[in-house]
């Protein structure tokens, strides 16, 4: 594949993306999710899901056999893996979900994690395609001084998962139980200690990597 | 810390990036080795020092060392 083709699978991912984020909107009108209840959507999306995951563990096991036969240029073609991988399971996953729209209903905490997944998604796609386009997908991506500071990262965000977790205990006990502050539901609680998690991690990630030794 | 690094590699005509490609890691790692930021493993140090055909001891001087 080309820039061009590249590029363009790119663009109809993301217009496929827009359009069942459309689609789940529109046919959004009661208050949650049921996903007790089987249907088409659900099954197509855990399809989609599983060619992701399925993308991920046959990548690392083709770059690391490649590698193995020949020191060189393997990960470039890797990240071509990557880059059609992530879009299959990202538009099957997109797709599925507007097709089972009949059984679907959204409130504002459901769509915002939708929505962030989403995000995250295109965000990798977009990252992966740059390092296409630009052809650093021939450079090793993770390297020894990358595996301390993910571990470091990793590390202090294990912490300061379990300061949120105090945080909001201490705030369910005394805040709620003892001043009635208002209650936070479990969606709500679960989506604070997902995007301290994620924001600690990434911080944490860019501040150890941007000095010399870890 | 400091490297003979960009000597070397100049001596050979290589880039950072070809050098991190013959190595296997990220060229910001050999951005920062080469500045004496980062030190490497004694493996990642053999590897540097085998791709640019000299030693450990030729290629990295420890500030007792002298030059």
């Amino acid at each position: 594949m080309n820039e061009k083709a590249t590029r363009s699978l790119w663009i109809v991912t993301t217009v496929l993306i827009a359009v069942a984020i459309i689609f789940v909107f529109a046919s959004g009108n009661g208050t949650a999710i049921d996903l007790r209840t089987p249907f088409w959507g659900v099954l197509v999306a855990l399809l989609g899901l599983s060619v992701g995951i399925a993308a991920v563990i046959y990548t690392i096991a083709y770059a690391k056999i490649t590698r193995a036969l020949s020191r060189g240029i393997p990960y470039r073609q890797t990240s071509w893996w990557w880059l059609v991988f992530w879009a299959l399971g990202l538009s099957t996953f997109m797709i599925g979900i507007p097709v089972g729209r009949g059984s679907i209903t959204l409130d504002l905490p459901t769509g915002l994690v939708l929505v962030l997944g989403v995000l995250l998604c295109s965000g990798g796609l977009w990252i992966q395609h740059g390092f296409v386009v630009s052809g650093r997908g021939g450079y090793p991506g993770k390297d020894e001084r990358t595996d301390r500071v993910q571990g470091k990262a990793a590390f202090y965000t294990l912490f300061v998962s379990i300061g949120v977790i105090i945080e909001l205990l201490v705030y369910e006990v005394v805040f709620v139980g003892s001043l009635s502050f208002p209650e936070l539901s479990g969606s709500a609680t679960l989506i604070l200690l997902l995007v301290a998690i994620v924001v600690s991690y990434v911080a944490l990630h860019w501040h150890f990597n941007r000095r010399g030794e870890v | 810390m400091r490297t003979k690094i960009k000597e070397f590699r100049a001596r050979y005509d290589l880039t950072q990036e070809d050098l991190a490609r013959i190595v296997d890691v990220r060229r910001e790692t050999i951005l920062l080795i080469e500045k004496g930021n980062y030190n490497p493993s004694i493996k990642l140090a053999h590897n540097i020092a085998k791709a640019l055909k000299t030693t450990i001891d030729e290629l990295f001087l420890f500030d007792d060392q002298g030059q």
